[in-house]
């Protein structure tokens, strides 16, 4: 028999989870087409909840975890050192040095250094002892640019395990990817603003200085 | 001053001063977001340990230098999104499509529309708002529907000592509380 009235939670939760009977599930359905508004808001939000869930997981580190970073919080102040990251992982975290900047080269005598061109396709090259990077910035209309990068491994890694983190000013990540078999990337579409590129090798996290599009 | 009434500005710089309060307080928010991020993309707790110590890791490393306006579950997830990309290596383009996804719910579950919504922060105001229940909603939700194992209803109760009849009622009106205190949020 039709359920008739406003659907209650539990009902909409069962609906939600595909609990109910297919006759169930399409009188929920009727009855939520014509509740009021909240019936509606509190089934978009059980499927959202639902969907949301089935991709993210949440739970509590071991205690270990915290305990270790605890201590290692202690050492840090106790002997005025850097905290290892070598136990987690990564050898290092190196500074990249900027080679080369086309938009410094093309502006001599013409503006003011540190004002490079926004129209103009520029390129920047960077050195570390772990990789060279380079990176052409290409303005799109409307404001937006296209970042093309590649990371050459200067030892024998594979430039595929390579990830490559666009970061803003705030250290907050504008876009994510990892490089191909030949270390190339891309950012495409990217907003003006102030960022750094920083690359995750297996063994070391690469940090470009910040430069502005 | 409630713990939960302390500003990211404040932590960071009751860290720089060596404040262990600070530090416990920062791991104590940050933790389960940080962990989280390696496990909701596939990867093993140990796995997901070893990304948690050294994003908390280069943190205390960078606090230094960091902007205090910054955005510590920002930074942090930043962290450790490129750590975990790093630890899945040649899988990791499969995950770009999820969170395009994720963020596709998040105005209808956090009942406002943002631009770029971004996963990590959906996690972290779920892990907030679970915070503002009672731990026994929070422990049944948790596990019903953010446990990496996806317990069926018959375990959940022998995990939590209660009659499986219960669990539908009682998951609806703990799921009917996370809205609510979402919508406070």
């Amino acid at each position: 028999m039709p359920e008739t009235g406003r659907p209650d939670f539990e009902r909409l939760a069962d609906w939600a989870e595909g609990r109910l009977s297919e006759e169930e599930a399409l009188s929920i359905a009727r009855q939520v087409e014509e509740s009021d508004g909240e019936a509606l808001a509190e089934a978009r939000w059980i499927e959202a909840f639902m969907r949301v869930s089935a991709d993210v997981v949440l739970d509590s580190p071991p205690p270990e975890i915290g305990q270790g970073l605890m201590r290692a919080f202690e050492e840090r102040f106790a002997t005025g050192r850097e905290a290892p990251v070598a136990e987690q992982g990564i050898t290092r975290r190196v500074m990249a040095a900027l080679a080369f900047d086309s938009g410094f080269q093309a502006s001599f005598g013409v503006r003011s250094a540190g004002s490079p061109s926004s129209e103009a396709q520029r390129q920047l090259s960077y050195e570390t002892g772990v990789a060279d990077i380079s990176v052409s910035i290409q303005p799109r209309p409307g404001g937006r640019f296209d970042l093309l990068g590649q990371a050459l491994p200067l030892g024998d890694e594979d430039p595929e395990d390579f990830t490559v983190q666009l970061v803003g000013v705030d250290g907050v990540e504008a876009a994510l990817t990892g490089a191909d078999d030949l270390g190339e990337f891309a950012f495409e579409g990217v907003g003006g603003g102030s960022y750094q590129i920083v690359i995750a090798t297996p063994e070391a996290e690469i940090l470009t200085p910040s430069f502005t599009l | 001053m409630s713990e939960e009434s302390i500003s990211d500005r404040e932590l960071l710089l009751g860290c720089r001063r060596g404040n262990d309060r600070s530090w416990r307080l920062l791991l104590d928010r940050y933790e389960r977001l940080v962990f989280s991020i390696p496990l909701s993309y596939g990867l093993s707790r140990e796995d997901a340990a070893d990304v948690s110590q050294l994003t908390f890791t280069i943190f205390m490393n960078s606090m230094e230098g960091l902007r205090e306006d910054s955005r510590l579950g920002a930074w942090l997830a930043t962290v450790a999104r490129r750590h975990t990309w790093r630890a899945m290596g040649k899988k990791k383009r499969e995950m770009v499509r999820k969170d395009r996804d994720l963020a596709e719910y998040a105005a209808d579950l956090l009942g406002e529309r943002e631009e770029g919504f971004e996963a990590w922060e959906l996690t972290d105001r779920l892990d907030r708002a679970l915070g503002g229940i009672e731990a026994a909603c929070r422990k049944l939700i948790v596990i019903l529907y953010l446990d990496a194992a996806q317990p069926s209803h018959a375990e959940v109760a022998g995990r939590l000592g209660m009659p499986v009849g219960s669990i539908g009622p009682t998951r609806a009106r703990c799921l009917k509380k996370l809205r609510a205190v979402m919508e406070v949020q």
